[in-house]
C-alpha cells in the first residue's frame, strides 16, 4: 500500500482587470486511487512577489501585467489609499 | 440529448459535471418581486470549498500564528470566508489589514466596500472608543481591513503574541 501526496495547480484565472487567481490542490492517493483532495486558493495583483509562484503561474501574471495594465493598478492602488 | 422531463435519476454513483458557465437554470421559477430589485441571473453556475491563507499587509513588521484555520465557500458568485488564528508574534501596533482572499471581489466605487463581515472574536485589537469593529472586503481587491462602525481604522496590540482574531466575511467576486 503506497500512500502519495501530489500537489498541482488546477487552475489559473485572470479576472478583472489584473487579478491572476490561482487554485492548488493537494492531493492524496492510495495506490494511485485518490483518497482525499483539498483545494487552496489565492489571488495575485501586479504588485504581489510571483517569485515564489510556480512557473506557469508567472508566465501568465507576466502576460497579464502589461504597463498599462500595472498603470492601472497603481491608479487603483493611489485612489483606495488616498 | 435534451431530457425534456426527469421523474427519477434514481441514485446517482458519478458526479454530474458542467462545461465551464453551464449549470442548473432556475429561470422557470419565479423570479426577485421586490420595487428596487434588479435580478441579474438565475443560473447556478459554480460551487467550491477550500481553504486560503491570511497574510501580512502593510504596516505590520512580522505576522506568525501557531493556530490558522483559514475557508472559503463559493457559491455561485458570492464566497463566503472564514477565519481562525493565533498569533505566536506580531509587531505590529498598526491597521489590520489582510491580504489574501482566495477569489477577488466585485468593484464598487473608491472608499466602498464589497462585502462585509463581523468579528467573532478578537482580543488583539485596540479598542476605538468602545465601538463594535466589523470587517470591510476592499472593493476589487483580495485584502479585508477591520473598521470602527464609525469608521476609524483598527489597530492591532503593539505584541498580539498569542491573541486570537476570529472572523467570516461574505463578498461577491468578479
Amino acid at each position: 500500500m503506497a500512500i502519495t501526496k501530489e500537489v498541482e495547480i488546477s487552475k489559473i484565472e485572470v479576472v478583472g482587470s489584473w487579478h491572476v487567481q490561482v487554485a492548488t490542490d493537494t492531493v492524496i492517493k492510495e495506490d494511485g486511487t485518490v483518497i482525499s483532495r483539498s483545494r487552496h486558493r489565492h489571488v495575485l495583483n501586479p504588485d504581489s512577489d510571483i517569485s515564489k509562484e510556480a512557473s506557469e503561474v508567472q508566465a501568465v501574471a507576466n502576460a497579464v501585467w502589461t504597463d498599462t495594465v500595472k498603470a492601472k493598478f497603481k491608479t487603483w492602488k493611489e485612489l483606495q489609499e488616498g | 440529448m435534451a431530457l425534456s422531463k426527469i421523474t427519477n435519476l434514481g441514485t446517482l454513483t458519478e458526479n454530474i459535471v458542467f462545461q465551464n458557465t453551464k449549470g442548473i437554470d432556475f429561470s422557470a421559477t419565479g423570479g426577485a418581486t421586490g420595487a428596487n430589485t434588479t435580478e441579474t441571473t438565475e443560473l447556478f453556475e459554480d460551487y467550491e470549498e477550500g481553504f486560503w491563507t491570511p497574510t501580512i499587509s502593510s504596516g505590520w513588521s512580522s505576522f506568525t500564528t501557531d493556530f490558522l484555520k483559514a475557508s472559503y465557500v463559493k457559491i455561485g458568485h458570492m464566497c463566503y470566508v472564514t477565519c481562525s488564528m493565533r498569533f505566536s508574534g506580531t509587531n505590529a501596533s498598526a491597521t489590520v489589514v489582510i491580504d489574501g482572499l482566495p477569489y477577488a471581489s466585485q468593484s464598487n466605487a473608491n472608499g466602498y466596500a464589497s462585502g462585509t463581515g463581523a468579528i467573532g472574536y478578537a482580543n488583539m485589537f485596540t479598542v476605538v472608543n468602545n465601538t463594535v469593529s466589523t470587517v470591510y472586503v476592499v472593493q476589487n481587491a483580495s485584502r479585508i481591513q477591520m473598521y470602527t462602525m464609525l469608521g476609524a481604522s483598527v489597530n492591532s496590540n503593539a505584541d498580539a503574541s498569542n491573541r486570537w482574531l476570529e472572523f467570516s466575511a461574505a463578498y461577491p467576486t468578479v
